[in-house]
């Protein structure tokens, strides 16, 4: 025992290997420190989270307002914007040499795209180059990283940087996915021709995201003009294909048939899928035997929507295929597509067959008993497809029983007959409802909610049970209304409006005659007789007819519109139609108008009642424009008066069938008017040349003081305001016609009477802007007009008027105006003078406004500058600066007023010598120019290579030279500095070379 | 010898438990890892991305949000608004009805004026009998469809909302969830990002939202929980979904996606059949299939993982009910491992047979079953006198640590990617969660676990048991 003990103690093997609790202590230790670590990162992480977010935010608060600044910045903005902007200008590049504000900023320059468009957003990309923020982008594309290159990517696409191009085409077919996926939208958005680059090159897969972007890309795209995209059907990468089939379609380039229809055939179903729906969308017949090729191997999506297509595209041919895979399919969708597409194709082939209740069975019993609806749908098995039953349930707890008794006669609202689930048997019983046919119909007790409205469907929807073939005999019904009467109802009395709705079911209406009883000539229907057959089923087999004859008075069809195809053309209507022609003979009349009237015709007519129609809105917008004006007027002449202030005569009377819906009751011959904005655009041509024509007479009229008689006066010499030489061309053109010539010449001999034209009363609507204009463009130049213009700057105008005045008196026609306004030029010039600045303001200084935002370098820089672009008038503030709290620029200042009191006092000795001598060489005043420019460029240039300055580009936003040059160039073009002694001038020059090296060392760091 | 042989068998106890704990500890560690890198990746690679792009696009595909209904009468109105709100233009939600005792129906009726309309479904399609369907005829209510139908369980009703649906993608997701606006924008980028492989299903982070501050269907306030049962839960999720969903992203051997907020490819969903009705795990269960069935049919595909917080839900704040809810987390997994066990170390399903399906089955499932009996065998040790207690010190102490220190690492990480607790109070809460959650809450979600799978195991009948909700908290 021992032995073995001591056998099995020696077994290495048994032996359990020792776990050292000091490891497992050792580990807690760990466990620990790391958890210390980790608890102190927290609080680390979540400061420093929020204080960058906070400090970016704060940055971005101020550099955002810089950006608009110099976004909006007009050129020609006010000497304070000026400033301000330069002084954003300096400040920007100060905040530029930190890597952090070039972050923030170039965020928030992208932040700002997306809410920027048009020119605005030009500016951006411009400032986004002109800060040199793309240089950095261009940088990080050198990065080893690949969130950094996709940023940079991202950065110069979004900013529109056109040299990004090459770089992005370098990363099309990058192995990392995200280069790849930013460099395919940087080329796809920089150049027009990028796609065609992109989707040529590209090796490696596209995915829908990366499409549904570049889609988006080209969509945004302005004035983008597609390639043809059917190019790349052929492509070997069939995401390449598939993309451009996405294109092809969004592109409506319906010029790749043949292609589509060999697609079709691909093996991968999304290319397939796509292929199809291009075929559908394009309306691609051909392809019909090849999509019923691939049919049967191919997925359920393909399959149904292969049937989708076939559904679209196909003919009766192809029901044979399609109802073979009715019979075959063994999924229920594809089934179901295949009977949708039937249907398209002949509608209405394919019936509800099953679960349909055989019509003895809707015999309504002795007690109808509504049963809980639950019970019935636990009744049912769900073996059969699923139609959910448009029952409601019920909203109360409250089970209803209705007991009704068969009775002769059964009143059924509209509503709760269900016209489909009742056999045509039932329907015709419905249509003849005879009281003594005992009507025995099943009611199907639906009891709704008060706020439950059943929809088309629900009350369509059969109550249906199986075993029944009746209904898959039965004509469909659907499209005929719903009977609202019942049986007493189908005994229609003529007289009765209702009668017009005649119940459609099994009953026949042929209209065999309508006819006025009264001449057709006469427009006036006081009675008129309608035969109708009424055709009613008695039965399955027999149809017997009979005839209902009823009269309707005049006042019954008023609201008729009239069909004007059965319309005999009478003399009258004839005579209508000619009207447009004779209108323009007016201007060969010499008419003296005392009143306008307006007798609208009415043309004779043959009214053919149209039961389905009643009067439109039209009619009920009808106006008047003018007063009525009995006028003694011969007829011809007053027919030609009608038609040139009758806006009716514009359009063919027999195209506007119900417009010629009268007021029979009143007998008073008004025609609707046609509505202006409802005009053809001849007609409105015309009708505003007749309005102007009226305003223009009346205005005319009223200059020449109202009531006065125009007797003997030709319209035509009314003035050049009344017949202008616009209108003279529209016409001219209708006189050509030779009858109305004549009827003109005939006329112009009758019109002899006084017509006293009553002011126009027309809607302001019906006044389109252009007639307005000419109105007021009309009024203000009648002499009246002038002269109570001219009372008006008599009475409140002052010498500010004198240029108006000027203007009018050269430009003024009437001699009394002239005399006018002369006096009001004198009165003027004398009266009044320009009132003088009695306050003395302080003379804005740039440079103090400049100060009050800068900071001490700036101050230091801009104090360089008064010496330089400084005067007299910068002396006060300068002796200001003196006091100043910073050291720094107090002594500055003291030095700079000295500075440009030295300037000062020697440009004032210039002056003095100019004064005396005159005869200074004008050669030797250029030479100086050239050779000062020249040695300032020299100097600008080499400063600019020291400092390896790249010259600014176009963009004029942050070139700050014109600061500099402006003195300079002030300096070497005033004759002063001609006279300056040439060691003048160098030192000058070499203060401005200081200057500009300073503000240009101080402005890149 | 007695006392020798014991020795042994204790010592090989030790070993064993000392193993198991070693592999977890290098498996979270390396989750951590992965997690950690997934995140970053994750983060670089959406700063470029413009979401919005979606929204108009002709390619924009059209999705089905399903939302299952039962006795939701107190919230439903309220949440459907704020699921019809979401920014988004090719989407249905579709709300399941299934059989609901209150008056969930009447109030989704009443609230969006539905009337009934007629649709067929594939009559071979197994589901309980369904009652109506129902549309509103109001323009604004356009997207929403109302299915009643009898109950027949969570499962059952999704199936129903993906048979009567007819977009590319169905979302299915708890009805009383909150989804942030964006929430269907992401979805699609994420179907739509993979262009070498089929993402079939898209899942995310669940957050805990009980005490936020809700309005008008918008998370306006992101608040602690006041429970302290919920801040458990709210460590549990982040540690769970920050740190471990996504580690199992990152190697695409994600296997279960979150029944609260899960998208799948309508047509793959339907080919599998659906939801495992005969499971209360069904959320795993259809992973598990849809991942076998693409395997099968050898075809390169992915699941996809968001780790934005898209998605809020209420937590259980009442004992009995998390207990409940854990048994049938409980039950769901076993069903689950069982129904597929022929994947276990099955070389032929890759790293899902080879490494998901084993963690599952070893950490997911046996785990609680160790502790529980762990702790029986130190109490008989004890009671014994044979208990090793430098060693039980020892692997108690770093066991215990090393669970505080990764759940400090998922606050860490948390704060770092979203940093939604802003408040020191906030954090210092979730910390002392942290220290005091194995001692506390652990020991519950064992003993939930344990009963789950005697219940499974004995076939003791259980469902699934009911929460009642209280509703989000309003702005005021």
């Amino acid at each position: 025992m021992s032995r073995f003990g001591q056998t099995y103690n020696q077994l290495p093997l048994i032996k359990a290997p020792k776990i050292h609790t000091d490891l497992l202590w050792d580990l807690s230790i760990l466990f620990v420190g790391l958890a210390v670590v980790y608890f102190i990162c927290v609080f680390f992480y979540r400061n420093r989270i929020s204080a960058r977010a906070g400090r970016e935010k704060q940055r971005k608060r101020e550099l955002s307002p810089m950006v608009s600044e110099f976004l909006f910045y007009d050129d020609e903005a006010s000497k304070d914007e000026k400033s301000n902007y330069v002084n954003l200008k300096i400040e920007i590049r100060q905040l530029l040499k930190d890597d952090f504000n070039r972050k923030i900023l170039s965020e928030v320059l992208l932040d700002l795209r997306k809410d920027l468009a048009g020119d605005t957003q030009k500016r951006l990309f411009k400032l986004y180059q002109d800060l040199g923020l793309h240089n950095d982008a261009f940088e990080q594309l050198k990065s080893w990283r690949w969130e950094r290159v996709s940023k940079a990517i991202r950065d110069l696409t979004q900013m529109q940087v056109a040299e990004a191009y090459t770089f992005a085409t370098k990363f099309i077919n990058d192995k990392r996915p995200t280069i790849r996926k930013q460099a395919e939208i940087a080329v796809v958005t920089l150049k027009p021709e990028g796609i065609n680059y992109f989707l040529d090159t590209t090796k490696y897969k596209i995915s829908e995201w990366q499409q549904l972007k570049l889609l988006d890309v080209l969509r945004n795209e302005e004035d983008y003009q597609p390639p043809r995209f059917k190019a790349w059907l052929t492509s070997t990468n069939r995401h390449v294909v598939l993309f451009a089939l996405r294109l092809i379609k969004f592109y409506n380039q319906n010029d790749a048939d043949a292609a589509l229809i060999e697609l079709v055939k691909h093996k991968n179903s999304q290319i397939k899928a796509e292929a199809i729906g291009c075929i559908t969308e394009f309306y691609i017949v051909a392809a019909l035997p090849t999509l019923k090729l691939v049919f049967w191997k191919s997925s359920t999506d393909i399959k149904i929507a292969i049937l989708g297509a076939i559904g679209s595209l196909g003919k009766e041919s192809d029901i044979e295929f399609l109802q073979l895979i009715e019979k075959k399919e063994a999924n229920f969708s594809v089934r179901s597509k295949a009977h949708s597409s039937i249907n398209a194709i002949m509608p209405d082939s394919i019936m509800p067959s099953k679960g349909l209740m055989k019509s003895t069975n809707y015999s309504i019993p002795d007690d109808i008993v509504l049963k809980d609806e639950d019970e019935d749908i636990a009744e049912e098995k769900i073996t059969e497809p699923i139609a959910v039953e448009p029952e409601v349930k019920l909203a109360e707890p409250i089970i209803v029983e209705i007991e009704e008794k068969a009775t002769a006669e059964i009143e059924v609202e509209a509503e709760e007959v269900d016209a489909d689930s009742h056999s045509p048997k039932e329907n015709q019983e419905e249509a003849i409802i005879k009281p003594e046919e005992a009507i025995h119909t099943e009611i199907k007790p639906e009891v709704m909610k008060e706020n439950q409205m059943p929809t088309n469907e629900e009350k369509s929807e059969p109550q249906i049970e199986a075993g029944d073939s009746v209904a898959d005999e039965t004509l469909s019904f659907d499209f005929l209304p719903l009977v609202v009467q019942a049986a007493d109802e189908a005994k229609m009395t003529a007289t009765d409006e209702e009668d017009m709705t005649v119940e459609p079911k099994g009953v026949v209406v042929v209209y065999e005659e309508v006819t006025p009883q009264e001449g057709a000539s006469e427009i006036e229907l006081n009675e008129m007789t309608v035969k109708y057959e009424e055709v009613v089923p008695e039965d399955d087999a027999n149809i017997h007819t009979k005839e209902v004859t009823f009269e309707i008075k005049e006042e019954e069809l008023a609201f008729l519109p009239i069909v004007t195809d059965f319309i005999e053309e009478s003399p009258l209507e004839k005579n209508t139609q000619d009207q447009p022609k004779d209108v323009f003979l007016l201007q060969d009349i010499e008419v003296q108008f005392e009143e306008v009237q307006i007798t609208i015709q009415k043309p004779s007519k043959v009214l053919a009642p149209d039961f389905s129609e009643f009067s439109t809105p039209e009619i009920l917008e009808t106006q008047v424009i003018y007063d009525i004006v009995d006028a003694p007027v011969d007829k011809i002449s007053d027919k030609h008066i009608n038609d040139l202030t009758d806006p009716y005569f514009l359009s063919n009377l027999s195209e506007s069938p119900q417009e010629d819906t009268m007021d029979t009751e009143s007998n008073v011959n008004l025609k609707s008017l046609q509505s202006y904005n409802d005009m053809e655009p001849q007609d409105e041509q015309k009708f505003k040349k007749i309005i102007k024509d009226l305003i223009d007479f009346n205005e005319q009229k009223q200059a020449k003081k109202t009531s006065k008689s125009v007797k003997d006066w030709p319209l035509l010499q009314f003035g050049d305001e009344f017949v202008d030489t616009s209108s003279v061309s529209q016409v001219d053109e209708p006189v050509q016609d030779e009858s109305a010539i004549e009827a003109h010449a005939e006329d112009e001999d009758r019109v002899q009477e006084e017509v006293i034209v009553t002011t126009p009363n027309i809607p302001n609507a019906m006044l389109g802007d252009e007639i307005l204009d000419e109105i007021v463009l009309y009024k203000e130049n009648t002499e009246e007009s002038r002269m109570q213009l001219l009372d008006d700057i008599a009475e409140m105008g002052d010498y500010r008027e004198l240029p108006l005045l000027n203007e009018l008196l050269v430009n003024e026609k009437y001699k009394t105006v002239k005399d006018r306004v002369k006096r009001l030029i004198e009165q003027f010039n004398e009266g009044d003078e320009q009132p003088k600045q009695d306050v003395q303001l302080k003379p804005f200084n740039v440079f103090e406004d400049l100060f009050r935002t800068c900071d001490t370098e700036a101050k230091l820089i801009l104090m360089d500058e008064i010496v330089a672009v400084g005067d007299a008038a910068e002396i006060d503030f300068l002796e200001g600066l003196l006091e100043d709290e910073e050291k720094e620029i107090s002594n500055k200042a003291a030095r700079i007023l000295e500075e440009l009191k030295a300037k000062l006092a020697l440009a004032n000795q210039n002056e003095n010598r100019e004064l005396a001598s005159t005869d200074n060489d004008q050669a030797e005043v250029a030479e100086m120019e050239v050779l000062i420019e020249e040695e300032t460029l020299a100097e600008y240039d080499s400063l600019m290579e020291e400092l390896q300055i790249q010259p600014p580009q176009t963009s004029g936003i942050f070139d700050l030279s014109f600061e500099l040059t402006e003195p300079l160039t002030a300096m070497t073009n005033g004759s002063r500095v001609a006279d300056k002694p040439a060691e003048q001038t160098v030192h000058q020059e070499s203060i401005l070379g200081q200057l500009y090296a300073k503000i240009i060392d101080k402005l890149n760091g | 010898m007695d006392s020798g042989i014991s020795n042994i068998v204790l010592d090989y106890i030790n070993i064993v438990f000392f193993l198991f704990t070693l592999v977890l500890f290098t498996m979270f560690t390396t989750m951590a890892y992965f997690s950690t890198r997934n995140s970053i990746h994750y983060r670089n690679k959406n700063s470029f991305t413009d979401l919005s792009k979606v929204m108009a696009s002709p390619l924009a595909p059209s999705i089905t949000i399903i939302a299952p209904a039962y006795n939701e009468g107190l919230t439903i109105v309220e949440n459907i608004r704020s699921l019809m709100s979401l920014r988004y233009v090719n989407y249905e939600v579709m709300v399941v009805n299934d059989g609901s005792k209150d008056d969930t129906l009447q109030k989704m009726i009443d609230a969006y004026d539905l009337v009934k309309i007629e649709q067929e479904i594939d009559p071979n399609w197994k589901s309980k009998p369904i009652r109506g369907i129902y549309k509103s005829p109001h323009k604004a209510f356009s997207k929403l469809t109302v299915i009643d139908k009898e109950n027949g369980g969570k499962s059952d009703a999704l199936n129903t909302g993906m048979a009567l649906s007819s977009n590319t993608y169905v979302g299915c997701i708890d009805v009383d969830c909150l989804l942030l606006p964006d929430a269907l924008l992401h979805v699609v980028k994420s179907f739509f990002q993979r262009s070498e492989k089929k993402v079939i299903a898209v899942g995310g982070v669940i957050r805990v939202a009980n005490s936020c501050v809700i309005d008008g269907g918008k998370l306006e306030e992101i608040r602690l929980p006041k429970s302290w049962l919920a801040k458990f839960q709210l460590l549990e999720y982040t540690r769970s979904f920050i740190l471990g969903r996504m580690a199992w992203g990152r190697i695409d051997s994600l296997l279960i996606i979150s029944g609260a907020f899960g998208f799948f490819d309508r047509e793959i969903a339907l080919e599998v059949g659906g939801y495992d009705t005969g499971t209360v795990g069904e959320d795993m269960e259809i992973v598990f299939k849809m991942r076998r069935h693409m395997h099968d049919q050898k075809i390169p595909y992915t699941i996809e993982y968001i780790p934005d917080p898209l998605c809020w839900t209420e937590v259980p704040e009442d004992l009995k009910i998390l207990i409940n809810q854990r048994d049938r987390w409980a039950r769901g997994n076993l069903e689950t491992l069982f129904k597929h066990k022929d994947m276990f170390f099955n070389s032929k399903y890759g790293r899902l047979g080879l490494l998901s399906y084993p963690y599952w089955f070893f950490y997911e499932w046996l785990a609680p079953l160790l502790e529980f009996f762990g702790l029986i065998t130190i109490i008989l040790f004890w009671y014994l006198g044979i208990l090793n207690w430098d060693f039980f010190f020892a692997i108690t102490a770093t066991v215990y640590l090393y669970s505080i220190m990764f759940s400090f690492y998922a606050i860490l990480w948390d704060t770092y990617s979203y940093n939604e607790y802003k408040k020191t109070k906030d954090i210092l809460t979730l910390m002392f969660c942290a220290i005091i959650e194995p001692i506390v809450f652990h020991p519950v979600v064992v003993w939930a676990a344990v009963r789950g799978n005697y219940k499974k195991l004995f076939r003791v009948k259980s469902g699934w048991g009911s929460q009642v909700r209280k509703g989000f908290a309003k702005a005021t």
